[in-house]
C-alpha cells in the first residue's frame, strides 16, 4: 500500500509539473497512434484534435474573462486588512490594472510556463500548482481503486441482466439502475456515509493510514459508474441480441455461453470503451461530493473548499484542470473506439457523433 | 379507455357473427358461394391502429409507471394546494414560544408544539379563555396529584378516577375511596374519608401545602407557568367553572401555545416549520426543473430547426456544437454559479447553457432524416407538403421526446441543485429548496435524534426523483412504435 | 417417393405478447423428403418463417409449441427444451440461410474468423492449418475471388451479394443435411438475385442437401423447388409439386397468389391484387381464414374450417370447393391460360 501511495504521489507531483509536456505527449501519441493505424485515421484524429485544442482555447478565454468580472477581493489575500492603497498596489503588482487583452497575453503566457498564480486564502501566496500537486495523488489512487471496483461491478451485473432479462438480476439491477441515476449522488452518498460509518462502527472522516476507512468512499464512488456501465451494457447486448448475425450464429450451432461471450458481449463492449476514458479520467481527477464529505485531502474537496473562500486562481486552475480532463477523455475515447472499431467511416463522419 | 378496446372487439365479432349467420344452414345451402364484400377483408387487418392510442395503451401496461404517475401528481397536486391549506406556517417563519419568546428550534416530530407536561384527570387549573377552542391555563395551587405522601415519607401512589365539587375518589391497592376537601391539616392517616381544604384565594395558593402526616392532596406544579405565563389546553379537555378555575376531564397536555396546526415534522436548526419548508422548497425545484425543460425544448427546437434546414449552417453549428459538447457539464455548472450571484435565474441559466444540446441535435437529426428518407422522397414527389410530411413524421416523435426530456429535467435539475447548493454556491436558506433541505439536514447527520431533518427531505425527493424518471422512461418506451401491440 | 427426412405433424404455435396470444401456427402438417427442394410461399406474416425457425429453435423466448411434433432422425424437435438438445441440430444437421446479408454478419470480425467459426464448431477434428484450407476452399466454392485477402476483410468491405454468398458459405461450412433459405434473395439487386439462385441450387445439388426456401416470390420459386407448400394465417392451404402447384391450384388463395404474378399478366389489363389484408390471429378464427378475402367463398367457410382434399399422392388442398357437395367453380381466366401452358414462367 505505501509503495504504491509513493508512486502514485510521485505521479501526482510530475504531472501537475509537467502538465503541459503531458498533453503535447498525449497529443503526439495520438498522432502517432493515428499515423501507424490507417491513413484515414489521421485526418480524422488531427481534426478530432484540433476540436479539443480549440475546446480547450475556448474554454480559458472564457473562464479568464468571467473571473476577471469577479469582486477583487478575490485576488488578493488579507483583503479586509488593507487600506485603499495598499489594496491597489497589490492589484497592481497581479498587472489586474493592465488592460485586458494585456492581462490575457500575460495570463496565456504563465499558462504555457505552468504558472496559475498564486493561492490567496486557502493557503496564502502559495503556488496555486503546488497545493493541487500534494493533492492529486490521493485522489488519484482513490480513483484508480473505485473505477477498478466499477468495472467489477457494472460489467458482471449488466451482462448478468442481458442474458437473462426479466429475471431476478434483471430486476434488481434496473432498480439499482433506476436509484442511481434518479436519486442524487449527494442524498446517497451522505445515507451511504451515515449508516455505513455506525455500521462499521468507524470514524465519519477518512484517514490515509487506517484501510478500513477508505471502504466506504471507494465504494461510493464507483456506483455511479457501476451503474451507467450495467445500464449501456445491457442497452447495447439487448440490441445486439436482436440482430440477424446473432441468430445466424445461433443457427450455426453456437453454444450460447460462446455466442453471449464471443459475439454479444465483445460487440456491445465495443460501443462503450468510447466512454471508459472520460470516465477513468473523472474518478482519477476525484470526486468533489466524497471527497469533502469524508475529508479526504484530495482535488475535489480542494474544489469545493475554494470555492467556499472565493480563492479566484484556485478556482481558476482547477476548473480548468477539470475541463482539460475531460476534454482529454472524450478525445481519447473517440481515438480508441476509432482504432477498435472497424466500420467507423472517418471520411463521411465528420462533424456530429 | 373502453373505447380504446372498442375497435378490436368489433373486428373479431364480425367474424363470429358471420359464422353464426350461416351456422343454422343445412348442407345445401352452406356449399352455395357466400356473399363477397371486398371491404370485409379489410375488416380483418390491423387497420386501426392509431399511434396515440397504442402509445397510451402500452403506457398504461406499465403498472410501475402508472402507480409512479398516481404518486406523482397526487404529489404535484399537493405541492401546490399545501400553501392554501388552513393553519399551514411560513416556511421562512422562525417559530417562537410566545411564553418566553424563545425559538423553537430543532423540535422533534411529530406535533413539536412543545408538549410540557401532561396532567391527570381531576387537575384543577386556573384557567383564561383565549378563544372559542383554547384556554391558557395557570396553576391553580388545587390540583390533586396522584401521589400521596404518608408519614415518613413513603410515597403512595393512587389513582383519580372522578373529582367532584366536594369528594375526591381514588382508587387504591383495588379499592376505592372518597377524600373529602374540607380539610386537610392533621388529616388521619388511615385510609378512609380525608379531608381537604380550599384556599382562600386562588393566586394565594401556596404550591404544596402538606404537612409529612397528611396525604399531599394539592400538587407540586412543576414548573407550570411558573412565571406567570399560561400554558395552552384544549377546551374540550376543560370542565371551566365561573370562578376561573378549571378541572382536567381526563389525561390532559399542558402544551405551549396553541396551535391547531403542530409542526408535522419538526422544526429545523433554524427554528423554522420543516413540513412547510418541504413542500415550499419542492415548489421550488419542480420551477426551476420546469423552466429548464421548457428552455431546453424552445432552444432545442429553435436551433434544431434551423441546424437542419439552413443548409449552409449546418458545418457552422456542428462545429460549436462539437466545442460545447466537448466542456463537462459539471464545470460549466460550477463556473456559471460561481460567477454569479446565487439566485433562481442563477441556476436556470447554469443549467439551461448545455441541456439545448442533446434536442437539437435530435431535431436535427430528425429533419435530415425525414428530408432524405425514401418514404418522405416519394411523399413529397405525390406532393404532400413538407409542412404536412413534418407534421405527420416528426411529431409523434416530437411530442414523445419533449416528454421524455421534460420528464427527466426535473431529476437532472434537482440534482444539479443539490450539487451547487453542496459546494456552496445554491440559493440561500431564505429560498427553499430541495437542495438547500438536503445540506441543511446533512450538517445535522451527526446529531443523535436530529436525522429525521435529513431523512424527511430525502424521502420527498427521492419520491420526486425517481418517479419522475420512471415515468419518463417508461413514456419513451411507450412511444416507440416497436413496442406496439394490438 | 422416398422416406420423409422431417416430419411436422399437427403443429400449434402461439406466441404470447403483452397478456395477448397470437396463434402463429394452426395444425400444420408437413413431410421434407431427403435431397428435394421445398418451397414454402405465402405472404408476409403467414407463418413460413416462424415455421422453419421451430426446426432450429430459433422462436423467440415468448413463443411455445403447444401441440404437434417435428420428427427428425427419430428426435422430436419439438419437444425439445434445453439448448444442449438444439446444439445437436443447429448447423449440423440444419442450417440457414437468412434474408439480409447486411446485418446477418458480425462487423467486428473478419470473414474468415465467421466461416472458421462454424468449421470448428463442427468439425472438430480438423487441425487449425486444415480448417484455414478449408475455409479458403468454402470461399472459393461460393464464388469470391482471391479468398486469402478477402478472409481478412471486414463485412462492410463487402457488398450485399459478396455478403450473401458469405452467408452461404457459413451455413454449407457445417455440413448440414438440410437447408434452410429465408428469403435469400429479397434484400438483394435483382441483376445479383439470379446468381445467388444459381449459387445455391448448384451447392445444394452438389452437396445432396434438402434445401427448404421460404419466399414470397412466386418466380423464385419457380426456378428452384420440385415441391410447393403455399401457407395462408399459419396454415399450409396446399401442397404439391411444382407442376401441381402451378398447372393445377385448387385453392383461391392459391389463384389469388398466382393470379398476381406480373409474368402472367395480360397486357392492358389490371394486375390482379389479393383485397384486403391478412387474418388477425390474435383473434379467434372461424372456419376458413381466408374466407373474408375470398371472392369464392362458401357459406360453408365461415362455419367449419376445411380439411385436406387428396388430389393426387403429392397433392392435396384445404378448401370446401373440393368437396363434392360444393357448386363447381371455374378458376380465373388467367390460371386456366395457365394450365394450358399458354404462359411461360420463366418469361
Amino acid at each position: 500500500m505505501n509503495r504504491l501511495w509513493q508512486f502514485f504521489e510521485a505521479c501526482g507531483r510530475f504531472i501537475s509539473a509537467h502538465w503541459l509536456t503531458l498533453v503535447i505527449l498525449i497529443v503526439i501519441l495520438a498522432g502517432f497512434f493515428a499515423l501507424m493505424a490507417w491513413r484515414h485515421l489521421v485526418k480524422y484524429s488531427l481534426k478530432r484534435l484540433g476540436a479539443s485544442v480549440l475546446t480547450l482555447l475556448i474554454i480559458i478565454t472564457v473562464v479568464f474573462v468571467l473571473l476577471r468580472n469577479m469582486p477583487e477581493e478575490g485576488f488578493i489575500e488579507n483583503y479586509d486588512k488593507l487600506s485603499k492603497e495598499q489594496r491597489l498596489q497589490k492589484l497592481e503588482s497581479l498587472g489586474l490594472t493592465k488592460p485586458i487583452y494585456e492581462q490575457f497575453w500575460n495570463f496565456l503566457k504563465n499558462l504555457f510556463r505552468g504558472d496559475f498564480g498564486k493561492s490567496t486564502k486557502y493557503s496564502i501566496n502559495r503556488d496555486v500548482m503546488k497545493i493541487i500537486a500534494e493533492k492529486a495523488p490521493l485522489s488519484m489512487i482513490l480513483g484508480v481503486i473505485s473505477m477498478a471496483l466499477s468495472l467489477v461491478m457494472g460489467i458482471p451485473l449488466g451482462a448478468a441482466m442481458a442474458r437473462k432479462k426479466g429475471k431476478f438480476w434483471d430486476r434488481f439491477g434496473t432498480a439499482f439502475i433506476v436509484f442511481i441515476n434518479a436519486v442524487p449522488a449527494a442524498v446517497y452518498y451522505i445515507f451511504i456515509q451515515l449508516y455505513g460509518t455506525k455500521l462499521m462502527s468507524i470514524d465519519l472522516t477518512f484517514s490515509r493510514g487506517d484501510p478500513v476507512t477508505w471502504i466506504l468512499p471507494i465504494f461510493s464512488m464507483s456506483l455511479g459508474s457501476a451503474a451507467s456501465y450495467a445500464m449501456w451494457l445491457r442497452r447495447y447486448m439487448l440490441d445486439e441480441i436482436n440482430k440477424d448475425y446473432i441468430r445466424l450464429a445461433r443457427a450455426k450451432g453456437v453454444p450460447g455461453r460462446k455466442l453471449m461471450f464471443r459475439h454479444v458481449f465483445r460487440n456491445a463492449f465495443v460501443p462503450m470503451i468510447q466512454y471508459i476514458p472520460a470516465s477513468l479520467l473523472y474518478t482519477v481527477a476525484g470526486s468533489l461530493y466524497i471527497e469533502s464529505l469524508y475529508s479526504i485531502p484530495g482535488m475535489g474537496g480542494l474544489l469545493v473548499q475554494a470555492i467556499g473562500l472565493q480563492d479566484n486562481p484556485l478556482v481558476q486552475a482547477l476548473v480548468m484542470i477539470y475541463s482539460c480532463i475531460g476534454i482529454v477523455g472524450l478525445l481519447l475515447g473517440d481515438l480508441l473506439m476509432a482504432t477498435i472499431d472497424p466500420r467507423i467511416n472517418f471520411v463521411k463522419k465528420g462533424g456530429v457523433r | 379507455m373502453k373505447l380504446f378496446f372498442e375497435g378490436k372487439k368489433r373486428r373479431v365479432e364480425d367474424n363470429i357473427n358471420q359464422a353464426a349467420k350461416y351456422a343454422g344452414l343445412s348442407d345445401e345451402e352452406l356449399f352455395t358461394l357466400a356473399e363477397f364484400d371486398p371491404d370485409a377483408g379489410e375488416k380483418t387487418g390491423y387497420s386501426n391502429y392509431s399511434y396515440w392510442r397504442s402509445t397510451f395503451r402500452a403506457f398504461l401496461h406499465n403498472r410501475l409507471a402508472l402507480f409512479m404517475l398516481i404518486i406523482l401528481t397526487l404529489l404535484v397536486l399537493f405541492t401546490f394546494v399545501q400553501p392554501l391549506l388552513p393553519d399551514q406556517y411560513d416556511p421562512l417563519k422562525v417559530q417562537t414560544n410566545p411564553l418566553n419568546n424563545s425559538k423553537i428550534i430543532s423540535a422533534r416530530a411529530p406535533s413539536t408544539t412543545t408538549v410540557y407536561m401532561s396532567v391527570p384527570a381531576g387537575t384543577m387549573l386556573y384557567a383564561k379563555k383565549v378563544d372559542e377552542e383554547w384556554y391558557g391555563v395557570r396553576n391553580s395551587g388545587l390540583t390533586i396529584q396522584s401521589t400521596v405522601t404518608t408519614k415518613g415519607s413513603n410515597l403512595v401512589y393512587f389513582t383519580v378516577l372522578d373529582y367532584g365539587e366536594e369528594w375526591t375518589k381514588i382508587e387504591y391497592e383495588d379499592e376505592i375511596y372518597y377524600i373529602k376537601k374540607t380539610d386537610t391539616d392533621g388529616a388521619l392517616i388511615e385510609f378512609g374519608f380525608r379531608k381537604l381544604t380550599k384556599p382562600e384565594k386562588l393566586t394565594d395558593t401556596p404550591y404544596v401545602t402538606y404537612s409529612n402526616n397528611c396525604i399531599a392532596l394539592y400538587a407540586e406544579p412543576e414548573d407550570i407557568s411558573q412565571d406567570g405565563d399560561y400554558l395552552y389546553v384544549e377546551a374540550q379537555y376543560l370542565d371551566v367553572r365561573e370562578d376561573g378555575t378549571a378541572v382536567t376531564k381526563g389525561e390532559t397536555e399542558l402544551r405551549d401555545y396553541p396551535s391547531k396546526m403542530p409542526f408535522l415534522l419538526g422544526t429545523n436548526s433554524a427554528g423554522q416549520d420543516l413540513w412547510a419548508r418541504i413542500w415550499s422548497g419542492t415548489r421550488t425545484s419542480l420551477w426551476i426543473g420546469f423552466v429548464v425543460a421548457v428552455f431546453e425544448v424552445l432552444i432545442g427546437i429553435v436551433v434544431g430547426i434551423i441546424w437542419g434546414y439552413v443548409r449552409a449552417l449546418d458545418r457552422i453549428i456542428t462545429e460549436i456544437y462539437n466545442v460545447i459538447d466537448n466542456i463537462p457539464t459539471t464545470i460549466i455548472l460550477v463556473l456559471v454559479s460561481y460567477i454569479m450571484r446565487p439566485s433562481i435565474s442563477t441556476l436556470i441559466l447554469a443549467m439551461s447553457l448545455t441541456r439545448w444540446l442533446g434536442m437539437a441535435r435530435f431535431i436535427r437529426n430528425q429533419i435530415i432524416i425525414i428530408r432524405d428518407r425514401d418514404y418522405n422522397l416519394a411523399s413529397r414527389c405525390l406532393g404532400t407538403e413538407p409542412a404536412r410530411i413534418m407534421v405527420k413524421n416528426l411529431l409523434p416523435y416530437l411530442v414523445s421526446v419533449i416528454m421524455l426530456r421534460m420528464a427527466l429535467a426535473i431529476p437532472n435539475a434537482i440534482s444539479s441543485e443539490v450539487f451547487i447548493t453542496y459546494i456552496g454556491l445554491g440559493l440561500s436558506v431564505k429560498t427553499p429548496s430541495l437542495g438547500n433541505l438536503i445540506i441543511e439536514g446533512k450538517r445535522l447527520i451527526t446529531v443523535e435524534g436530529q436525522q429525521y431533518q435529513l431523512l424527511y427531505s430525502s424521502l420527498v425527493l427521492s419520491v420526486i426523483t425517481i418517479s419522475f424518471y420512471i415515468i419518463g422512461n417508461a413514456f419513451a418506451d411507450a412511444a416507440d412504435p416497436k413496442n406496439h401491440v394490438l | 417417393m422416398n422416406e420423409p427426412i422431417l416430419s411436422v405433424k399437427d403443429l400449434n404455435l402461439k406466441f404470447s405478447l403483452r397478456g395477448q396470444t397470437l396463434h402463429a401456427l394452426r395444425d400444420v402438417c408437413l413431410d421434407v423428403y431427403k435431397g428435394e427442394s421445398l418451397a414454402i410461399v405465402g405472404e408476409s406474416g403467414s407463418g413460413k418463417s416462424v415455421l422453419t425457425k421451430c426446426f432450429l429453435g430459433l422462436n423467440d423466448a415468448n413463443g411455445y409449441i403447444e401441440s404437434g411434433s417435428i420428427l427428425y432422425e427419430g428426435m422430436d424437435l419439438a419437444a425439445f427444451k434445453k439448448e444442449s438438445e438444439w446444439l445437436k441440430i443447429r448447423g449440423r444437421e440444419i442450417a440457414m440461410v437468412m434474408q439480409d446479408p447486411m446485418t446477418s454478419l458480425n462487423p467486428l470480425r473478419t470473414i474468415g474468423a465467421q466461416i472458421l467459426e462454424s468449421i470448428n464448431l463442427h468439425q472438430k477434428n480438423l487441425t487449425p492449418a486444415q480448417a484455414k484450407t478449408k475455409m479458403l476452399d468454402m470461399l472459393d466454392q461460393v464464388g469470391i475471388y482471391d479468398p486469402e485477402k478477402r478472409a481478412k476483410q471486414y463485412p462492410h468491405e463487402f457488398s450485399g451479394g459478396m455478403r450473401q454468398r458469405v452467408v452461404i458459405a457459413i451455413a454449407l461450412a457445417c455440413k448440414p443435411k438440410i437447408l434452410i433459405c429465408d428469403e435469400p434473395t429479397t434484400a438483394l439487386d435483382v441483376t445479383i438475385q439470379a446468381q445467388i439462385l444459381k449459387l445455391i441450387k448448384t451447392l445444394v445439388k452438389e452437396s445432396g442437401i434438402t434445401a427448404i426456401y421460404i419466399t414470397h416470390d412466386l418466380g423464385v420459386v419457380a426456378n428452384v423447388s420440385t415441391r410447393i407448400a403455399v401457407m395462408y394465417a399459419g396454415d399450409i392451404v396446399e401442397i404439391g409439386t411444382s407442376e401441381e402447384i402451378f398447372y393445377d391450384p385448387r385453392h383461391p388463395y392459391t389463384w389469388a397468389l398466382l393470379s398476381s404474378l406480373p409474368q402472367l399478366g395480360v397486357k392492358g389489363e389490371k394486375l390482379y391484387s389479393i383485397a384486403g389484408t391478412q387474418a388477425n390471429l390474435f383473434a379467434r378464427v372461424e372456419g376458413d381464414a381466408f374466407a373474408p378475402r375470398n371472392p369464392y367463398a362458401l357459406k360453408m367457410d365461415y362455419v367449419k374450417r376445411p380439411p385436406y382434399f387428396e388430389l393426387s399422392p403429392t397433392h392435396k388442398a384445404r378448401t370446401w370447393l373440393l368437396d363434392a357437395r360444393a357448386p363447381k367453380v371455374e378458376p380465373p381466366e388467367i390460371i386456366r391460360k395457365l394450365s394450358r401452358r399458354e404462359v411461360d414462367l420463366n418469361g
